[in-house]
């Protein structure tokens, strides 16, 4: 090994690479120096790193100047692979937490990121490993390395096995007995056949009456021995069996800062790690007792464990020694008791060779087990990064509702209802997230099936019943859970949950229209003044607004001839009414919608509608959330059960007509909708007549209504869906009561109306106050 | 990884540092200069690590020390001036601005005497802001004003581990009058804010002393009036970027004019915590100009030796923000960490730097 002094006969790649580190800040650039190694062809780079001065004494661990070598797999790797970050000073503290393992008599190794060093380097090259340097010795020099938690010790064990563990419960066990001892678990191994090899899935269980402790609980044993004694079971492509392990904890006084797994590579060092720890007999007492209870094979057993699994007997051994802090808590899956956080686990797996009666003899084999979280909501919910749907109902279980259902499963969804009378027919494969085999399933089973895949202890409730023959017990089955998220596409069914009273449960409906180009989402909650069925007609209010030219076009293609042509008619009897639809256009509608459920959920948002539109190549235009006007709900003296909700903003508009025509009367027609089931009268929207209107102090004449050319436009751009629903004028000068005349031109409204079947609206705005009037019987003329 | 520092921008004569901790961003006074903008010039723009240290381009609180050109030249710059929503949040040119949510000032900077074209953004903001102190509004984040005065000298808090003393001016020293015509300005130094800086990682707390201008009258009154605990500092920014007025007066004996050294002023600074702390000088290079003056310098000396010899370690304590000799690094950094605070010797840059094998990266599948 030389120093090569001619840096301009070096590669580009390396000279670029040294002028990046000599213009690092911390690094006195006369201090590079480079060297081949001939023996492994690695390329070294040394330097003096500065690191910050500390004002306050402290017995410091870290040089004011650390030499540093990184290391790079060869010349030709600099620049495209990550260089190894080393010590050059051989007294560097063996003892910090963050090092690579390594033997004594080798650099000691720098572990900067717990993983993706290499991600690191592709984005900001050596920068980002310096920068990243700096932060490490500064952090160690501070003593601040595991201020923001405990970093695990990175495995170390020639062989790896994964595992699935539910590593919080073993610390809450440890957590609770924090003087210490073993205890029992089973495991479950898997053992694969791939050429010559065997990988090992290893899957443990600590919980009920699986987690055994000796001299505490014996019928638990008993349970255990009859788990024990079953054979391996063939599955398709492995083996299944069941081996026994031993969790040994230390003492939660005894605090740990050393590595020590890092040097647990096999069967011996491990034994001589636990042996410094205090921990090598109480696991050789645990595994007598193990023996002893479970019957493990001596010469004379030949029930004994060997039987049982003849190719992958073994012992599992965890271990917990209690760290200074928390282990880093963005690693998911581990306790959230503060206290028990504090334990870090290594999980090994013992193999012995042949005729070997002693898994914890040096001839064994060990593997370390890098431990997955079992899957559960908790877990997606944690990786997912936000809160998962609460408690949900889910009515309609199609394409679109399937959809809902399999996100909010994989993002912590844990208790759910599903109410659908479908079975998935051959046709629904196309957008459903059903596949051929579930042909014919009833789409409640599917969605249990597939729930159950995703999350293995999902709290899911079946109803396989049509809504509306369950609209008697609808208010209950609602009631189970907080949140509802209807996509049948059904207006029956928003008309029935609107008749539901509170609890205040929010309620989201979600609807594709106009052939896949407008997916919407109203959302209010069960009892609020805002039914679905009003925020549908708030929503066909916005169509007078040019810029939602796209509900306008929505409302012309349903009442033109074509949408009735293009319903899907499959076969005799089906009865699906949805329209041709890619699934990809159902996907896009489904994650948008979903995004804005869980927004919603998570602001102030009242109620209102979410609208997503999409242009005829299904590219996104702008999603929007429209908030619900405020209303004002004139109720009836008793006389009748209509309701009248008006907007706000329509009513203050009247007001200022009334203003400013006062003390002659104004007046004009009132456009909305009524809902003859919830008995509602929905006043959206008003034209005022004064000008057109033949008008006095005491009179007012209104022409026919449709005359005035915005009125024009906003019929055309609603396509007639919003109708004249009452006339409305104003007693500037004395009290809204109709007068004579009134009610006379009122009677011959309601001469008409009735021939109709819908009822007559009148509004009067008087000097001081509102009145709404509603007749369905003429009104008596004396 | 300590997020929790101070840094002291590089800004020639005049002050501007930052403090970032618990979340929090203060600055105090702010010195910066056109050209610093000019990437051919080397006047050194602080501006972008303002912009990144500035969540959502909104900064908790700035403080004007007093309202002299040297401590608000630039505020415009880099700060939103007038109502908080009016800021263009996505301009077609150049950086967003920062609102700043509070602005605090003395009595004086509320109503100063003068008004130059340097501090004329920054005193009409204050002027704003002050016909809104009562109302509604004048609650909200980017209109807020805060007038201090010192009373008590005790310790509030911005946020747990963020604390704050006001060791000045009292209602006499805010109070500065308008000279009569044709007499030379009265300075607004003696009413610069004194703040004494409790920074709390861990169990350990780091105090910062920032005195503005200070002159030497307010330092002897604090020497008679408040404690030791009250004027300690691991890191103190010398009164008027090293000038020997903050330690001294001119007197006239037997005719002469004379300067001549003040014992209490000395001992009011005097107040190192420990023979490891730090004396900033935010300056140009010592040399011919004053401020700096090198007599004032050997002062802090003195006060860095702790009692001892004053040698080179005990100078190198001395930092001045023209000269510092790190590579790259314009600012003077210290971090608060759970171990006391520290000097940095590298601070990450504001953009990402460029590298040899930097091409981007996403979300992969490699998880």
């Amino acid at each position: 090994m030389g120093i090569m002094n001619e840096y301009d006969s070096l590669p580009r790649n390396v000279r670029w690479e040294i002028l990046n580190i000599s213009n690092f800040g911390a690094i006195e650039s006369q201090s590079i120096k480079f060297e081949k190694n001939s023996s492994d062809d690695s390329f070294i780079v040394k330097l003096n790193f500065n690191t910050d001065i500390l004002l306050l004494p402290i017995d410091k661990k870290i040089l004011d100047i650390e030499p540093i070598l990184l290391k790079y797999r060869s010349i030709f790797h600099v620049g495209v692979l990550a260089p190894e970050v080393l010590s050059d000073r051989a007294n560097f503290p063996r003892n910090l937490q963050h090092l690579n393992p390594t033997s004594a008599d080798q650099p000691a190794s720098l572990c900067l990121v717990r993983s993706g060093k290499q991600e690191l380097y592709n984005r900001k090259g050596v920068y980002g490993i310096l920068e990243r340097l700096n932060e490490w010795l500064n952090d160690a020099k501070t003593e601040t390395l595991y201020e923001d938690g405990w970093d695990p010790i990175p495995y170390s064990a020639k062989n790896i096995a994964s595992g699935i563990i539910d590593s919080g419960s073993f610390q809450n066990l440890a957590g609770m007995n924090t003087t210490g001892g073993f205890s029992y678990f089973m495991t479950d191994v898997l053992a694969y056949e791939n050429g010559s090899k065997h990988l090992k899935s290893v899957s443990s269980h600590i919980a009920d009456n699986n987690l055994v402790q000796l001299n505490v609980n014996t019928i638990s044993l008993k349970k255990a021995t009859i788990h024990m004694s079953q054979k391996p079971k063939k599955l398709n492509n492995s083996y299944l069996s069941r081996i026994p392990g031993i969790f040994c904890w230390a003492n939660s006084s005894e605090i740990q800062h050393d590595a020590y797994y890092s040097s647990w590579v096999d069967v011996e060092s491990l034994k001589k790690g636990l042996k410094k720890l205090g921990m090598l007999k109480p696991l050789i007492r645990a595994k007598l007792n193990l023996e002893e209870h479970f019957k493990l094979p001596n010469q004379n057993n030949k029930n004994g464990f060997d039987q049982i699994d003849p190719d992958n007997k073994g012992l599992m051994i965890c271990i917990g020694l209690w760290r200074p802090t928390y282990i880093d808590p963005t690693i998911i899956g581990l306790s959230r008791d503060p206290t028990a956080r504090n334990l870090e686990l290594r999980f090994f797996f013992l193999e012995r060779k042949k005729n070997e009666k002693n898994p914890i003899s040096k001839n064994g084999k060990l593997s370390e087990v890098i431990t997955c979280e079992p899957p559960s909501s908790k877990l997606y919910s944690e990786v997912s990064g936000e809160l998962p749907l609460p408690s949900t109902t889910f009515l309609g279980a199609g394409a679109l509702g399937s959809k809902f259902i399999n996100s909010a499963l994989r993002g912590g969804l844990s208790k759910l209802t599903v109410v659908d009378e479908d079975s998935i027919m051959p046709h629904n494969v196309a957008r459903h997230a059903g596949g051929l085999s579930d042909i014919h399933m009833y789409k409640t089973d599917y969605i249990e099936l597939m729930a159950k895949d995703i999350v293995p202890n999902v709290d899911i409730t079946k109803h396989k019943e049509n809504i509306l023959d369950i609209k008697d017990n609808l208010a209950s089955i609602l009631r189970q859970n907080e949140l509802i998220i209807d996509s049948t596409a059904n207006p029956l069914v928003s008309k029935i949950i609107s008749q539901i009273d509170g609890p205040r449960c929010k309620l989201f409906k979600a609807e594709i229209f106009n052939k896949g180009k407008l997916g919407v989402c109203f959302f209010t909650a069960l009892g609020s003044s805002y039914s679905i069925n009003f925020l549908y007609y708030q929503l066909i209010l916005l169509a007078k607004d040019k810029r939602y030219y796209f509900i306008a076009e929505w409302l012309k293609y349903e009442s033109s001839k074509s949408f009735l042509d293009e319903e899907l008619l499959l076969g005799f009897g089906c009865t699906s009414t949805t329209t041709k639809m890619p699934d990809y256009i159902v996907s896009i509608h489904a994650n948008v919608v979903f995004s804005a459920i869980k927004k919603i959920l998570s602001s102030n948002m009242k109620s209102g509608v979410f609208i997503n539109p999409i242009n005829d190549d299904g590219l996104p235009l702008a999603a929007e959330f429209i908030e619900a006007p405020n209303v004002i709900v004139f109720e009836s003296n008793g006389n009748s059960d209509w309701k009248v909700i008006v907007n706000e903003e329509v009513l203050k508009e009247m007001h200022k007509i009334k203003e400013l025509n006062s003390p002659i009367e104004a007046g004009g027609y009132m456009y909305g909708t009524i809902n003859e089931q919830l008995s509602e009268i929905y006043i959206l929207d008003f034209f005022d007549y004064t000008k057109e209107a033949n008008s006095s102090m005491a009179h007012i004449d209104l022409g026919r209504s449709g005359q005035i050319p915005l009125e024009k436009t906003f019929i055309r751009r609603t396509s007639n869906n919003l109708m004249v629903v009452g006339v409305w004028h104003s007693h500037p000068t004395s009290a809204p009561n109709p007068s004579s005349t009134d009610i006379a031109t009122f009677n011959s409204f309601i001469s008409q109306d009735r021939k109709l079947g819908v009822p007559t609206v009148m509004a009067i705005s008087g000097a001081n106050e509102d009145k709404f009037y509603v007749y369905e019987d003429l009104i008596p003329t004396n | 990884m300590a997020n929790n520092k101070i840094t002291f921008f590089a800004c020639d004569n005049g002050d501007a540092s930052l403090i970032q901790a618990h979340g929090q961003t203060v600055m105090t006074d702010n010195n910066y200069r056109l050209k610093a903008a000019d990437e051919n010039d080397d006047t050194n723009d602080y501006a972008p690590i303002i912009r990144k240290s500035c969540d959502n381009d909104y900064l908790d609180v700035f403080i004007l020390t007093h309202p002299d050109e040297d401590h608000l030249r630039g505020f415009s710059e880099i700060f939103h001036l007038g109502k908080p929503d009016s800021r263009d949040d996505d301009p077609d040119e150049g950086d967003v601005k920062i609102v700043v949510n509070e602005i605090w000032c003395s009595k004086y900077s509320e109503n100063p005497n003068y008004v130059t074209d340097a501090s004329k953004p920054l005193l009409s903001e204050i002027k704003r802001r002050k016909k809104l102190i009562g109302t509604a509004d004048g609650e909200k984040n980017g209109n807020r004003l805060v007038v201090l005065t010192s009373t008590d000298r005790s310790l509030n808090k911005i946020t747990d581990g963020l604390e704050w003393r006001l060791l000045a001016p009292n209602d006499d020293e805010g109070d500065i009058p308008k000279a009569k015509e044709g007499e030379p300005k009265n300075s607004s130094n003696p009413a610069s804010l004194v703040i004494q800086w409790n920074i709390t990682v861990g169990s350990k707390t780091s105090k910062i002393l920032l005195g503005g201008d200070s002159t030497v009258e307010i330092w002897e009154r604090l020497s008679e009036e408040a404690t030791d605990d009250e004027l300690e500092w691991n890191v103190l920014l010398a009164p008027h970027h090293c000038s020997r007025h903050s330690l001294g007066r001119d007197v006239v004996k037997d005719g002469d004019n004379e300067f001549e050294w003040s014992e209490d002023a000395y001992d009011s600074l005097n107040h190192p915590i420990n023979d490891k702390s730090h004396v900033v000088c935010s300056s140009r290079k010592f040399g011919d100009k004053t401020p700096p003056n090198p007599y004032a310098r050997s002062k802090y000396h003195k006060m860095l030796a702790f009692g001892k010899d004053v040698n080179a370690t005990v100078k190198n304590r001395f930092l001045c923000t023209a000269d510092n000799s790190a590579k790259k690094v314009k600012n003077i950094v210290f971090k608060f960490t759970s171990s006391g605070p520290t000097k940095a010797t590298f601070i990450a840059s504001a953009g990402i730097s460029s590298s040899t094998s930097s091409q981007g990266g996403g979300y992969g599948n490699n998880e």
